[in-house]
């Protein structure tokens, strides 16, 4: 009931009603998205990593306040804890029931993965190819995929890009591509 | 030569004036384009002018400051993607301006209230130097540590929907900031025994993930239709400019003061004007978040007048007042001139050339500014397909040029990935930047203040704020944003509309 309380009059999920556009998306924010319980699972791990880490440095734990790890460790515990907060909220509202795969494809649909894709795939080979040839099949790969139409159109648009950008940084700014 | 002999020296020498118009063009540009900044300018401006003396190169130099943090609101403005950290607020009714298609008025709000707050903060420059200083130095470590925590407060209560969400997210920014190599010890921590992660994460890096590709991958996704920009009429008229004129000098004067503080720059200026018009502004144009002119106006007043105070600190104690400031400095020492109290004493004319490449570098950019508009405001109208793979590319470019490591490229597509999935959750991600830019001033002054307490210890750390004047002002500060971010101060406020309405009636 203590717990309840303190929800209700500091209602620390509260999104601050006075200062709110309308009631519709107050609704939107009070109603979790599918698959919300899996974000907080995930900043539970990145935050109980970092703590983890922390822990093994010299910080309020251990008894040294102005440590190297004192920071850390108070800010992770404090994160987890909000986090848990969240997690309560997302159990005690309302929810829309979702599979697994459904809701990879809620947040990852066909075009995200294939940018998602594309871009670690640039990442990766920009150090074999080096910045032009990658650049090019990147922008070109990148503007045919998410829309199929006039692909001779998109590969000059992909040429002007690339030289635009190699005028920009290479030669009047002088800055080192990757 | 005396203050306003260096002062006329510069405003009739047409070379300096070459320079510094050369210079706010080539900023609003390079302050545009995401993933470049006016500090990375400044900095490859180093080598250029590095056989120059000393004033040209200052013109120059000051001139991109100037023109990149007002270019920054470009692409907050048009793309959701902020050119620089003092451009964030502004993105907050900004972008929605520009989905109305009224991105062209918004950028023309932009110039103007950039101009008239570096111009104010250009005559508390000159007038109140000595003060402001005098008022800075006054700081504790208490007190820097609660400005950094009042600024990510801050952004937590300006951000839509879940506080607690906001603070999640800002303080997993502080983490996020304190990877890498500890300042004081030199010692790896939070690393996960990886040397690429030894140099740390750049907030750069974080905030061009997180803006540019996560952004575009959210365009993607929500499917964002281009939208038609209204170009016909961008400058503001005059009774726009009178209407806002008393919001305009309260920014300027919080700009200017934020500025002036050591470490603090435009962005938290640009957060805390943008909430003090959100709170005080009782009949906006628009509502706060949707396309409030309002919600330019201060930001983007504050930003610019943070400029003049930043000059503050740097030139009369020689400490920066934020990043392009800490690289004049370093500019200043390349050219054999030491800038501190002494050099204002001995070298006045200094300051005087000072101050009139600071108000030239204005004067162009209100020319300059609206150049370029009608053509940026095409940006938003081109197709995703062709746009997107160009914002990555050029986040891409923007990652690696900061260290020249591939690693960081790296990071950004993580942070980038990971902030658009915060994004779908509304998990606001400007705390997360500002909790990795404010995460070196809060540590630092948190483990400088235990180590000056008798104690060593962190309860007397926070005991002693409230036996410092400043210290008190800022937790009541903090206590008054918590409390205004709880249902109780909520249900206060519906009661205190209705007595009020009732009283009227």
């Amino acid at each position: 009931m203590g717990i309840n309380f303190l929800l209700h009059y500091l209602y620390l999920g509260s999104d601050n009603m006075a200062n709110s556009k309308n009631i519709e998306q107050n609704e939107h924010y009070k109603n979790s998205n599918p698959g919300e319980h899996l974000v907080i699972i995930l900043i539970f791990i990145i935050t109980g990593g970092f703590l983890y880490e922390s822990i093994g440095l010299t910080g309020i734990i251990q008894g040294q306040h102005s440590g190297i790890g004192s920071l850390p460790q108070i800010i992770t515990i404090i994160v987890i804890i909000l986090n848990g907060f969240l997690l309560l909220q997302y159990l005690k509202g309302k929810k829309k029931n979702m599979n697994f795969k459904n809701i990879i494809y809620h947040v990852f649909p066909k075009e995200v993965i294939i940018l998602i894709m594309l871009v670690i795939s640039y990442a990766l080979l920009i150090e074999k190819l080096h910045f032009r040839i990658t650049t090019l099949l990147f922008l070109w790969i990148g503007m045919v995929s998410l829309d199929k139409k006039r692909p001779i159109l998109k590969l000059i648009i992909a040429l002007g890009v690339l030289a635009s950008l190699l005028l920009i940084f290479s030669t009047i700014f002088k800055v080192l591509l990757p | 030569m005396t203050a306003i002999e260096g002062f006329l020296a510069v405003i009739t020498n047409i070379h300096l004036i070459f320079l510094a118009a050369a210079g706010v063009f080539v900023g609003i540009y390079v302050g545009a384009i995401p993933g470049l900044s006016g500090t990375m300018a400044i900095s490859l401006l180093i080598s250029f002018t590095y056989g120059w003396e000393v004033m040209p190169a200052m013109a120059a130099m000051i001139g991109i400051f100037t023109g990149a943090v007002y270019g920054g609101s470009r692409s907050a403005i048009l793309l959701n993607i902020p050119g620089a950290p003092s451009a964030i607020a502004t993105s907050f009714d900004g972008y929605p301006l520009a989905r109305l298609g009224e991105g062209g008025i918004a950028m023309g709000l932009s110039v103007t209230q950039s101009v008239i707050g570096e111009f104010f903060s250009i005559v508390v420059l000159i007038i109140a130097a000595p003060i402001v200083t005098k008022l800075a130095i006054h700081f504790t470590a208490q007190d820097y540590f609660l400005l950094g925590v009042m600024g990510l407060l801050l952004v937590g209560s300006l951000s839509l929907g879940s506080f607690v969400k906001a603070i999640v997210t800002a303080f997993l920014g502080i983490i996020i900031g304190m990877v890498g190599l500890d300042p004081y010890t030199g010692q790896a921590r939070l690393t996960f025994g990886s040397y690429t992660m030894q140099s740390g994460i750049s907030f750069i890096v974080v905030m061009i993930g997180m803006f540019g590709l996560s952004e575009a991958l959210l365009q993607l996704k929500q499917n964002i239709q281009p939208v038609k920009q209204q170009v016909n009429k961008i400058a503001p008229g005059l009774k726009q400019i009178k209407e806002n004129l008393p919001l305009t000098i309260r920014c300027s004067i919080i700009g200017t003061l934020i500025g002036a503080l050591p470490g603090t720059g435009g962005d938290i200026a640009a957060l805390i004007a943008y909430d003090h018009a959100k709170r005080t502004i009782k009949k906006p144009s628009r509502p706060f978040g949707e396309g409030a002119y309002e919600g330019v106006i201060a930001p983007e007043t504050a930003n610019n007048a943070a400029i003049g105070g930043a000059f503050i600190p740097m030139l009369t104690l020689g400490i920066p007042g934020d990043s392009g400031t800490a690289i004049l400095i370093g500019a200043l020492l390349i050219h054999g001139i030491r800038p501190g109290p002494m050099l204002m004493g001995q070298q006045p004319e200094f300051f005087g050339m000072i101050v009139g490449c600071l108000i030239m570098s204005n004067v162009f950019l209100y020319i300059f500014g609206f150049t370029g508009i009608k053509v940026f405001s095409k940006i938003v109208e081109i197709p995703k397909a062709i746009i997107i793979p160009i914002i990555v590319t050029l986040s891409i470019i923007g990652s690696y040029c900061i260290s020249n490591n591939i690693s960081d490229i790296y990071f950004m597509i993580a942070f980038g990935i990971f902030g658009y999935i915060l994004r779908i959750y509304n998990f606001p991600l400007s705390p997360m930047i500002l909790g990795v830019i404010l995460s070196p001033i809060i540590e630092l002054n948190l483990r400088r203040g235990i180590d000056l307490t008798s104690g060593h210890n962190i309860f007397e750390f926070f005991t002693t704020m409230f036996t410092q004047s400043i210290s008190l002002i800022l937790l009541l500060v903090i206590a008054s944003l918590l409390f205004t971010n709880t249902k109780l101060w909520d249900i206060l406020k519906i009661k205190l509309d209705k007595n009020r309405s009732y009283k009227k009636s």
